[in-house]
């Protein structure tokens, strides 16, 4: 279809109402019981395997592009379908998992076969989704095995299907979540889009606690803070707000991202806010430098 | 004067009613300003908000080791200005703000106003 071909996800729709049903799809996987794992039937559209309640791999009817496809095109030029099928053959026949097998082989990073999965499985999610089926059957496994390395959160599988069809805001707020989160906190990274009733997810650390009902409910929360303090000071870019004297909420603006962490401790707090005060402070520094070449250029 | 001095003197001390938004009374003799003005009038919004019903399961799944039912500290934090609202605990309608100059001088505000709340809650 030739919407789907624009989205960049070849088996999404390009549709707003996907980050909507996607959305109630990973609502209704982390409303499992603690240590949920096994394999949750969405009728004839798909399949998703779980283990403690984290995604381990999703497969819609139907998809137009399969992991192998995802890892192929991993490299320029491509590489051949077949180099991916012979290690296919070869897990099948050692018993190894396929992803340790790739990963061994060389055809691909563990960053990349991450990239690859974390593509998939959102692929998959947001594919079932669309067809607004509720799970049809469950069925237990009292056996786990996955890779840990190559599981994910709801949380992260909604970011990917997000930004899905823009890497780069991605990547920069991945890059910036690295550089300034600081132990006993986690971030996320968010922005508004007209066409989008609720803030979007662009990053969130790796293993986030914070489940995606709170990520939203933290974004709508900041969003509406920084609106309101347009009344006194339009420049706000750093906000925070400490609950019980230790945990605490702080949100933050970088060009158009927003930003917020939960902070378990006092001290992650303090030097998180602190962080992003000399960030604030040699921002606005480097801002009034140009202002006065420029000035004096003219 | 060192740096540190001079950003502690110019800072700001207010009380300010959550309810009416409307400064109560200026500390240390200070007048009022335009912008202390806006912060007391946007505080009981920032403070009083409705969106924080499902913040208490994730503190306290995260370790929060209290009961509450909203933020007692906001901290704001501009290129020229840092804003902090703390709710006084035995006056949950009344607040004491603080108004200091610039993000780098943030430190220096928080320790004050931490100080003048100690001030306030022993009178």
């Amino acid at each position: 279809m030739a919407s789907e071909a624009k989205s960049g996800f070849p088996s999404i729709p390009d549709d707003s109402d996907v980050i909507d049903t996607a959305t109630s799809l990973l609502d209704h996987i982390e409303d499992l019981p603690a240590g949920t794992t096994g394999a949750l039937a969405f009728g004839d559209e798909g399949l998703v395997l779980i283990e403690n309640k984290r995604i381990c791999w999703a497969i819609a009817t139907h998809m137009r592009r399969r992991l192998t496809d995802i890892l192929c095109q991993q490299r320029s030029p491509p590489l051949p379908r077949e180099m991916m099928e012979d290690v296919f053959r070869r897990c099948k026949k050692q018993s190894v998992p396929f992803g340790e097998l790739l990963v061994s082989s060389g055809l691909v990073t563990e960053v990349g076969l991450r990239a690859a999965l974390e593509r998939h499985n959102g692929e998959a999610v947001a594919r079932i989704s669309c067809f607004h089926v509720k799970p049809t059957h469950y069925t237990s496994h009292s056996k786990s095995g996955y890779d840990p390395r190559f599981v994910f959160t709801p949380t992260e599988l909604m970011a990917s299907i997000a930004m899905r069809k823009d890497d780069q805001r991605k990547v920069v707020a991945r890059t910036h979540l690295g550089e300034v989160m600081v132990p006993d906190a986690t971030g996320f990274a968010f922005v508004r889009e007209p066409w989008s009733p609720r803030p979007l997810l662009v990053a969130v650390q790796r293993d986030s606690p914070v489940r995606l009902s709170e990520v939203h409910a933290i974004a709508k929360w900041a969003t509406s803070l920084f609106d309101v303090t347009t009344v006194f000071d339009p420049q706000t870019a750093i906000a925070s707000a400490t609950w019980c004297g230790s945990t605490a909420l702080v949100s933050w603006r970088e060009g158009e991202i927003s930003y917020a962490a939960v902070c378990s401790t006092r001290p992650a707090s303090t030097l998180l806010m602190k962080k992003l005060a000399l960030r604030l402070e040699a921002r606005t520094q480097s801002a009034s430098a140009t202002t006065a070449r420029t000035v004096e250029g003219s | 004067m060192t740096g540190e001095m001079k950003a502690e003197g110019e800072v700001t001390y207010a009380l300010i009613c959550l309810r009416t938004g409307v400064v109560l009374q200026v500390l240390d003799g200070k007048p009022s300003n335009a912008r202390l003005e806006g912060l007391a009038q946007a505080a009981p919004e920032l403070c009083n908000s409705n969106e924080t019903a499902d913040f208490s399961l994730l503190f306290a799944r995260i370790g929060s080791d209290g009961r509450s039912s909203h933020f007692s500290e906001h901290t704001l934090v501009s290129p020229d200005c840092v804003h902090v609202i703390e709710r006084l605990r035995d006056r949950p309608d009344v607040a004491l703000v603080a108004l200091g100059p610039g993000a780098v001088h943030l430190g220096i505000v928080l320790s004050g106003i931490r100080r003048k709340l100690r001030e306030l809650e022993v009178v």
